[in-house]
Formats: structure tokens, sequence, C-alpha cells
């Protein structure tokens, strides 16, 4: 599936998905453990709400970005687990520089106004 | 009884999804939902206390729900799905069991007896040899779903997708079979003209049977997937009934 182009219009719309991509360059990690390092990692700014993660890790699943796998752990029963597949990971570190000319740029204009 | 049971039972009646498909999803919020648990006990909080961050940090929205259902559901799949619900069981029953029959009696016994493959030529025999090869996942899914029952079926999911593959792959060696023998004709034509006509009724014969047998090791073969695929589903789909019950 084509994926829209990584223009600044789009960066907004596709930050949950950016958010969970740049969680899963870590590793394989469970959907409850995304949401908990995305919050984490954001000194709790980013608050994810568990439920509204399944619409985008299916969606990024379809895709082909994510790859998510079943593993019987014993006792605790069965679990699936996502991870990076090698387009997802390239849209991640696009998504990264993207990400990173966006903030730059905005704080830049921002800075600017206050001086 | 699992202790997010209301929650997962919800999520199951709002999602307009085929059963298969909301089961696997049922079941990964469920691990979710009991990791979350763990996560905030192990934090330090009490059961009761952490059973209910679990819920507030997992509440399920319409539009949530709706998404999760727009990322599964292409048209094709709801029409089957709105089929199934209208006594799709015995339905199915009887329509494999005519499936059955009409290829049984139109060729399907030549071709165990093996004698319209052996009509077929090299191409006949490779069909068997590739329904043959089919028999071997199916065999060992047939005993991993039917009497086994193991917990992780992830390797049976793979042999029961592997077997539409082995039906794909025999209607391709038949097209491309029939295209052979066609091919053959046409290339010797000229050196044996004089006998065109027989030359031609023996290439319709060996094409025809070529095709036959490539329709019926493909039909056998799906139905073979379709029997097991469903027994996967109704397993998947218990486990996660047996979550949901009160």
């Amino acid at each position: 599936m084509k994926r829209p182009a990584l223009e600044k219009q789009n960066l907004t719309k596709g930050c949950n998905e950016a958010l969970i991509l740049a969680a899963l360059r870590a590793g394989p990690r469970h959907g409850y453990q995304l949401a908990l390092d995305i919050e984490e990692a954001s000194a709790g700014y980013f608050k994810f709400n568990h439920g509204t993660l399944y619409p985008i890790l299916h969606k990024l699943e379809k895709e082909g970005l994510i790859r998510g796998a079943w593993s019987d752990e014993g006792p605790r029963g069965r679990r699936k687990a996502y991870e990076l597949t090698r387009q997802g990971a390239a849209l991640a570190g696009e998504q990264r520089q993207a990400w990173q000319v966006f903030c730059a740029s905005l704080s830049a204009v921002i800075h600017g106004e206050d001086s | 009884m699992n202790r997010f049971a209301d929650i997962l039972r919800e999520a199951d009646t709002r999602l307009d999804l085929p059963r298969p498909v909301r089961a696997r999803i049922v079941l990964e919020m469920a691990a979710d939902l009991d990791d979350l648990f763990a996560h905030f006990t192990a934090g330090g909080l009490p059961p009761e206390e952490a059973e209910e961050k679990a819920r507030q940090a997992f509440a399920l929205s319409d539009e949530a729900l709706a998404e999760l259902a727009a990322v599964h559901v292409p048209a094709w799949q709801r029409l089957v799905d709105q089929l199934s619900l209208q006594g799709r069981s015995r339905l199915e029953k009887a329509g494999l069991l005519l499936l059955l029959l009409f290829i049984l009696a139109s060729g399907g016994l030549s071709v165990l007896s093996l004698e319209i493959p052996r009509a077929a030529g090299p191409v006949g025999w490779f069909l068997v040899a590739l329904t043959g090869a089919a028999l071997v996942p199916a065999l060992r899914a047939g005993v991993t779903l039917f009497l086994r029952e193991e917990r992780d079926l992830r390797p049976t999911r793979r042999r029961v997708t592997a077997l539409l593959l082995f039906s794909a792959a025999d209607l391709l060696t038949g097209l491309y079979g029939w295209w052979l023998t066609i091919y053959g004709w046409v290339a010797d034509f000229p050196v044996t003209s004089q006998g065109g006509i027989p030359l031609f009724t023996r290439v319709l014969a060996r094409g025809s049977a070529v095709v036959v047998v490539a329709l019926v090791c493909a039909i056998l073969t799906a139905l073979i997937w379709y029997l097991l695929q469903e027994r996967l589903a109704r397993l998947e789909q218990a486990e996660a009934d047996l979550l949901l019950q009160i």
C-alpha cells in the first residue's frame, strides 16, 4: 500500500503512527508495552489510550510496516508482539528525520516570534 | 473467569467483524489487559486499584472500534459473514457434500483410480504428486486440530494456509500443462500433417485430461483447506469464548 508523502500537513496526522514506529525501533513489543514506553519516553506527555492502539497497530500491520507474531508464554498464555518490518524500519527512519526538521522549523519560528 | 471478561465481551459484541478475526482481536486484548494489570500490581498498586487503572487505560471508544473494523473488513468478507449467520453450518455441510459427490461422479473417481492422470501424461503425474505433497501438511494440521488441540496454533495456521498455495499450484500447473500440450501439437503439426486429425484428437484428450486432473486436485485440496480452516477458526473462537464466560 502506498504511504502518504511525508509533507508537513501529513506529519501531525501521522503522529500516532510515527510514535508507534519510533517505539518499535527499540525492538519487538506487546501492545500494552508500546503504550507504556511511549508514555514513559515522553515523560507522560503522550498518554496513549490502549484501546485506540489496536486500530493503528492493525492498520500498520496490514500495510506491512509492522509484523505481529503470537507466542505462547506458558502460564501467561498467548501474547502478540509487534516488530518493525524492513519497510517499517525505513519509514521510521524517514519519519524521524522529517519530524526533526518539522520541530526545528517550528521552534525557529516560535523563538523568532519571542525575540 | 477472566477479570476483564466484561470489557472483552463488550469488544466482542461491538466489533462488526467475522468471528475468527474478532476472536484474535479479543485474545490480543485479553493478553494486553492481563499484562497491564500485572504491570500496575508490580508497581505496588493493590489488585482492585490496578484493575481499575487498567480499565481506565483501556477504554474502547466507538471510534476506535469502528476504525478497527474498517481495517479488517473487505466487502466480500462482510458478505460471507452475513451469509454465515443465516444457517451457515447446515448450508456449508450440504454444499460441501454435494460438491464432493459432484467431483467424484464427474471424473474424480477416474482421477483417484489414476486412469485420467495416466492419460494426462507427465503433467498429470506431477499434479498427483503435488496433491500427495499437500496431504503431508494437511495430515499434520489435522492431527493437531482434531486430536491434540495444541495451544500454539501458528505452525498449524501456516500449514493450513499452505494448502491454498498447493491448490493454486494445481490450477497453474493444469493451465501450463494444457498450453504445453497444445504447443507440442502445433510444433509437430508440419511434420505429421498427414495424420493431423487423429493427432488433434489425441492432443485434445490429453489436454482435457490435464485440466480435469488439475481441477479435481485443486478442488480436493481446497476442500481440505476449508475443513481445517473452519476447525481452526472454531478452536480460536472457543478460546475467546472461554475468556468471555461469566
